[in-house]
């Protein structure tokens, strides 16, 4: 086996732990609930969906960040709708912000053109990067804000799309350390997130494979994680 | 069950209000921090008998939160219970650090309690 081989396994099993690490956290929430419900006899059986749900997501993510990797997926290049990847995404989140107290807003104000990207591609890993910035807003220690912000805005190097937060700083460093603590540590976001933070990760393998960069990203005055994406330039001229 | 005030610092809200209805319907009264800032907040607060502690928390992890705690003397008799999603096995030698030096009076592996196994570990602390 070569180097890269070897490499390339380690960050596999890496963002297997990750995955194992985070997939704890629903599966108690659903087990606590039980256990508190044959107690005050108060089932709130709503909070179980949603923690099953957001698991399988979670889940159903991760095995497609694992195809494209592996390229028994691919994703083709389409001309999409910003504001529709912003829009179906959030109706995604809905459920799990509520379930966090977040509230999640749209800024889908720019007037921008269609981009090239794959539009499933971009909603799976914006999905993943929301739900775990939901998790980081509900436990940041500044509890006056729990908004989570789906937003674009234009760049000099393109269009970006990103998930921010008005109570946290992200920043490149955090998002680096992360990456490299996936599968070493159970809390690879130390700064920002209580759990292992796998939305991020797998949203960021997701990127990887359509060639996009996820990163820090601000948004007027928010910090957040966003990736750049290029115009379709021929339909913006139509 | 004698009625306490007890101080829960779990950083996912979602497995905070399971514990606190819980302890809540035996009597208990629940103040919940999300961080460790927001805990010390608390403190000053409440009187508070005993803290259920997640160690991992954003920020200050729950290790530096009681180092905090034990440096002030009014909270040097409050009760600890450490209730994380780290195994205890994962400390290693430094267990010892937090049973003696900073007074922890259990260690309990979130995934391994179960609500009713705490209740009665809090029966027993009072």
């Amino acid at each position: 086996m070569s180097l890269d081989e070897v490499k390339v396994l380690n960050q596999e099993i890496a963002s297997i732990i990750n995955l194992a690490e985070q997939l704890k956290l629903p599966f108690l929430q659903i087990l606590r609930e039980v256990e508190a419900s044959k107690i005050d006899n108060q089932r709130d059986l709503n909070n179980i969906e949603v923690s099953a749900e957001h698991a399988l997501n979670l889940l159903d993510n991760y095995l497609l960040s694992i195809k494209l990797s592996n390229k028994e997926v691919e994703f083709s290049s389409e001309s999409v709708s910003i504001s529709h990847i912003l829009y179906e995404s959030s109706k995604l989140l809905e459920n799990l912000a509520r379930q966090y107290g977040v509230i999640i807003e749209l800024d889908i104000n720019g007037k921008f053109g269609p981009v090239e990207a794959n539009g499933f591609g971009l909603q799976s890993a914006l999905f993943s990067a929301g739900s775990s910035l939901i998790e980081a807003v509900s436990a940041s220690p500044d509890q006056s804000k729990k908004r989570l912000y789906l937003a674009s805005h234009k760049s000099r190097y393109g269009i970006v799309i990103g998930a921010y937060t008005d109570n946290m700083i992200i920043t490149n460093k955090i998002i680096k350390q992360g990456r490299s603590l996936a599968g070493l540590s159970s809390q690879p976001f130390p700064s920002i997130i209580p759990s292992a933070g796998a939305g991020i990760l797998v949203a960021d393998r997701i990127m990887k494979a359509m060639n996009l960069d996820l990163k820090s990203s601000r948004h007027n005055k928010l910090y957040g994680i966003g990736a750049v994406l290029h115009s379709n330039e021929q339909l913006q001229l139509v | 069950m004698k009625r306490i005030n007890i101080l829960l610092v779990e950083p996912d809200n979602v497995l905070a209000r399971s514990y606190q209805r819980a302890l809540e319907k035996l009597g208990q009264k629940v103040i919940c921090a999300n961080s460790a800032q927001n805990a010390i907040n608390q403190l000053d607060k409440f009187k508070i008998s005993l803290i259920i502690l997640e160690i991992q928390l954003v920020d200050h992890s729950g290790i530096e939160f009681l180092y905090e705690l034990r440096s002030y003397p009014e909270w040097d008799k409050i009760r600890v219970i450490i209730l994380s999603s780290i195994p205890e096995h994962e400390f290693k030698n430094n267990i010892n650090i937090l049973k003696n030096d900073l007074k922890v009076d259990y260690y309990l592996y979130k995934n391994g309690t179960k609500l009713n196994k705490l209740i009665k570990i809090i029966e027993n602390i009072e």
